[in-house]
């Protein structure tokens, strides 16, 4: 059973697996700022390393912050979900009358 | 903007002080953002200006920051079942088209009155919007609240949602088949919003909710499928000018992937209706806000001569007041935040259920 204790352990050891890459990338990053704002800065087709730099620093850092609420324990409500499930239309039966073969 | 391209000294130098303001001003910003799906903006671009980061520059690098936290915010409300992606896309190819005729009606007015007309009819449309549609929404919030928290579909949405117009769309997500024509205009308003004062959910969300007919809790999950196709396309055009200063960008980020997802969490535990209380509450405070920027630019303009320092403090109360908006609205996220978590262990803890 995935209990709120097991969910803490294992947000835990991901928040620090992604913690430690979102610090090295930061790092990276403001070492080599210089170089860096002046490449992203040539502007044409170098407008792609921005973005590019943004998703990836998303995916990290975002799995860092996700991982570092639910260590604390801050998660979504039980419910969450629940409202769009009922909004889902139920199955409609099949009324229609069907060839059948007899064997 | 050529110029400015050339210019070698348009990337500041980032003091400690700096850096921090712009960490915590990126988490709250997330914050509101993930709860209501738009916000924050007002307060990082004039605060990066006030830090001596050129205009555009700071436009651009809070762009750059978007994108990706309207993502994550919206992959993680995603996850709870609030998001129509079908929607948020339409509405965000339109917007982009509204982004587009709000760029041109920025240049003519450029054109015609120079940067003071420039900035008062930014200060204007602030001021005209967030006053009608905040009031509007605000009214509308506490009704709900009086009536239950049961949030109902608007008459004007349900005749628009009966209208046959080729072409017709379906959102199973939302649950609601309307006409391209109706979700147009809530893109194009979000759009021209969006280039006009930098913040087109306060135009994008009320829409989907008034007009379109979705609850607050979609539309405020569906502004952030919308807020990331404007910000993608807005982000490659000033990237492309060479504008974006990543380091900004990346210390923005650094706090406001903290914000988003806690915000996204926040509206979990809250009824639909406090999500227009907080969008209302920011629009309004913000609405004051800009109005004591207005006589600023009309003295510009020349169109008034009152004393420089009282014009001055009027600025600066301003810029203020923009930060306690956005102070208000995560005041009121985390307060909803916390007591419908406390009622919620309470409710578990006598059903003797591990939650």
């Amino acid at each position: 059973m995935n209990t709120a204790h097991d969910r803490k352990k294992k947000a835990k050891i991901n928040a620090l697996l992604f913690g430690a890459v979102s610090v090295a990338l930061y790092s990276a990053a403001f070492y080599y700022a210089d170089p860096m704002v002046e490449l992203y800065a040539k502007g044409g087709a170098y407008c792609l390393l921005p973005v590019a730099t943004v998703f990836l620093f998303s995916y990290v850092h975002g799995n860092f912050a996700s991982n570092v609420w639910t260590a604390l324990g801050i998660e979504a409500s039980s419910s969450a979900g629940r409202k769009t499930k009922a909004a889902e239309a139920t199955p409609r039966k099949e009324t229609r009358t069907r060839a059948t073969v007899n064997a | 903007m050529h110029d400015l391209l050339l210019d070698g000294a348009r990337f500041v130098d980032l003091s400690l002080v700096g850096v921090l303001f712009l960490f915590f001003v990126g988490f709250v910003g997330g914050l509101v953002s993930g709860f209501i799906g738009s916000g924050g903006a007002f307060v990082l671009t004039p605060g990066m200006m006030s830090l001596g980061v050129p205009g555009p520059v700071a436009v651009a690098s809070n762009m750059c920051h978007k994108f990706p936290k309207a993502l994550v915010g919206a992959l993680k409300r995603y996850k709870y079942g609030q998001v129509d992606i079908k929607l948020g896309l339409i509405v965000g190819v339109s917007a982009e088209v509204g982004v587009q005729i709000g760029i041109q009606i920025q240049k003519l007015i450029l054109e015609l009155w120079g940067p003071a007309g420039s900035n008062l009819y930014v200060s204007l449309a602030f001021v005209f919007v967030l006053v009608t549609v905040g009031s509007f929404v605000m009214k509308d919030a506490i009704t709900t609240k009086r009536n239950g928290g049961e949030e109902k579909v608007t008459n004007i949405a349900k005749k628009l949602q009966s209208i046959e117009l080729w072409p017709m769309v379906n959102f199973k997500g939302s649950n609601i088949r309307i006409s391209f024509w109706f979700t147009a205009p809530v893109g194009l308003a979000a759009g021209l919003l969006a280039a006009t004062i930098a913040v087109g959910g306060f135009a994008g969300v009320p829409g989907m909710i008034y007009i379109i007919g979705m609850s607050s809790l979609m539309a405020s999950a569906t502004e952030l499928v919308v807020a990331f196709v404007m910000g993608l396309g807005g982000t490659l055009i000033w990237a492309f000018y060479g504008m974006v200063d990543i380091r900004l960008t990346l210390i923005i980020l650094a706090g406001s992937l903290f914000g988003v997802q806690l915000g996204a969490i926040g509206t979990t535990y809250v009824k639909d209706y406090v999500i227009k209380y907080v969008m209302a509450t920011i629009m309004l405070i913000v609405a004051f806000s800009r109005g004591l920027a207005i006589p600023k630019y009309l003295k510009q303009l020349e169109a008034i001569n009152w004393d420089a320092t009282l014009i001055s403090s009027m600025s600066k109360t301003s810029f203020g007041l923009m930060c306690f908006a956005l102070g208000v609205g995560a005041f009121i996220i985390l307060k909803a935040m916390i007591v419908g978590r406390r009622k919620e262990r309470q409710m578990a803890m006598a059903a003797g259920t591990n939650v």
